[in-house]
């Protein structure tokens, strides 16, 4: 069984370095999707500042594992690889939406705050005023239109980057390796989990803990988490690839 | 033998967080011994014997929660859970990484190829992220070592001590297939970083934290060991009044330490009666 681990040529056949290269591109736009999430931490759950008032790795592991949910089951039922990728990044976005919404229903019949941001003069998608609107000594409250539409686009994309680990690693383990459907999910669902969880907190490292979305200032030092996540992500799927080579084919021979 | 092994190391390290750690933070050393006292004796447990695989988690649990300290204390901006959320996602791949090396490499050998993928893992993310990100936070990437080393290594020896085997499919079928993996993950993620979540503060002062986290750490044992009656019902009762004890000794002394730091106790009056409220 040992001579499984050093064998080349099977494990650096062409499958399994686009299954690494798409390993690696879902866990930038992971990290991407976040810096796109009107995110507020403690400050907007006080309704001072804007975004929703959660952090960076709730709100985006909630958004991502529904995704991941989703994409599963869409994937249990259907042999075509591209419709749990599409499926996956609209229910992450429709997860995104109903949380910034009703995080705005608070904010506006409870709390009792217009929907404002105090960082820019006039929102850039209505060209509405909003800066006389934003109270003394606060950033803004609730999530504005501008903030929303970046939120949707940030749910598309990490749902499509969360989807495309899950789909790369459920390939391998299925067809690759040929191992039965309810283990190789279980497999490529853990891993993309544990993905999840890493770029979204290189992401919120790299913003501090609260962004407006794409209209914010920090957005200009995405460059840096892209960086940072595509080394992380890249040894992830080198761990990932060895723990399918090294594991299910010698340990269990294909039948779990 | 470990209960009274464990016994003693407890007792000792109480002697020890007082007097030792107090002389090398006079000394102004970077006070690293707690950490390498607990792995050491972590993986002292680790050969004796099957419950022992449950002590040495609560020694990885209290380790991870200082390193996580060390790191929260400086104020990154995105909350204490973001330092266990980021060791789970490292310390899951690596534990299965480890799980797969059981059959061929003999146990305690998975055990150590787990922890020392993470140990590589876990030192490059650090160096990344601290030097990239402008955290530009003072060991930080030895901390983040240890907390994602201390996180996979509790992970592992809780899912060693549930299944008590060293047979990679039975981790495969019984962990990963069951969905009690995702137990294990959240549990010892928030295990590792509830203790400073929850006291953090101006008056934060490190002997309640650590008194907190091996209260933690001994209720994530007996939930373990609650959880394991159901995989092998012989000997369970033992560790659980075993584990129940030492929960309780643990918490009574982190109650004392919140009433010596407290600024006063009031004690709450009754609810008025509705003669009262009239």
């Amino acid at each position: 069984m040992i001579e499984n681990l050093f064998d080349v040529s099977t494990v650096l056949s062409v499958s399994n370095v686009a299954v690494f290269l798409f390993v690696l591109i879902g866990g930038v736009l992971i990290s991407l999707s976040v810096h796109f999430i009107p995110i507020g931490g403690a400050p907007a759950a006080m309704a001072q500042a804007t975004g929703v008032g959660t952090g960076t790795t709730q709100l985006a592991a909630g958004a991502g594992l529904t995704g991941l949910l989703a994409a599963g089951s869409v994937s249990a039922v259907t042999n075509n690889l591209y419709l749990p990728l599409f499926i996956g990044s609209i229910s992450s976005c429709l997860m995104i939406a109903i949380t910034m919404f009703s995080a705005n229903l608070v904010y506006i019949f409870g709390v009792g705050c217009p929907l404002v941001s105090g960082k820019r003069q006039r929102d850039v998608i209505t060209k509405d005023r909003q800066d006389v609107y934003v109270s003394k000594g606060t950033e803004g409250h609730g999530t504005p239109t501008a903030s929303f539409f970046s939120g949707l686009i940030g749910g598309l994309i990490g749902g499509f980057g969360g989807s495309l680990t899950y789909v790369s690693i459920l390939y391998l383990c299925t067809k690759t390796v040929g191992i039965s459907f309810a283990g190789s999910a279980a497999f490529a669902a853990t891993c993309s989990i544990a993905l999840f969880y890493i770029n979204s907190v290189i992401a919120s490292y790299n913003i501090g803990g609260t962004i407006e979305g794409f209209t914010d200032q920090k957005f200009k030092k995405m460059p840096k988490a892209i960086f940072v996540s595509s080394i992380a992500s890249a040894i992830f799927g080198i761990i990932t690839i060895a723990t399918v080579y090294l594991f299910i084919v010698p340990a269990t021979g294909g039948i779990f | 033998m470990a209960a009274a092994g464990f016994a003693i190391f407890y007792i000792s390290r109480m002697l020890y967080m007082s007097d030792v750690s107090r002389f090398f933070s006079s000394l102004e050393i970077y006070n690293s011994y707690p950490f390498l006292f607990d792995i050491l004796f972590g993986f002292l447990f680790n050969f004796l014997f099957d419950v022992s695989f449950c002590l040495s988690a609560v020694l990885f649990i209290v380790s991870g929660s200082e390193a996580c300290r060390y790191i929260a204390r400086y104020g990154i901006g995105t909350g204490v859970p973001s330092v266990g959320m980021y060791s789970v996602g490292i310390a899951t791949i690596c534990s299965v990484f480890g799980f797969s090396l059981f059959d061929q490499i003999t146990g305690f050998g998975g055990f150590l190829a787990g922890i020392s993928v993470s140990l590589i893992f876990g030192f490059i993310c650090g160096k990344i992220t601290n030097k990239y990100l402008n955290l530009n936070i003072p060991g930080f990437t030895y901390n983040m070592t240890l907390v994602s080393v201390a996180t996979t290594a509790s992970f592992m020896a809780s899912g060693i001590f549930l299944f008590g085997s060293f047979e990679s499919i039975i981790y495969l079928r019984g962990m990963i297939m069951s969905g009690i993996a995702a137990l294990l993950f959240i549990g010892t993620a928030v295990m590792v970083f509830h203790s400073y979540n929850a006291s953090l503060g101006a008056d934060e002062s490190h002997d309640r934290t650590q008194h907190l986290a091996f209260s933690n750490a001994f209720l994530w044992m007996l939930l373990l060991s609650l959880i394991s009656a159901f995989f092998k019902p012989v000997s369970v009762v033992l560790i659980i009044m075993f584990s129940l004890i030492l929960f309780i000794y643990s918490f009574k002394k982190y109650v004392k330490c919140v009433k010596r730091d407290s600024y006063v106790i009031s004690e709450p009056a009754l609810l008025p009666t509705e003669e009262e409220l009239i």
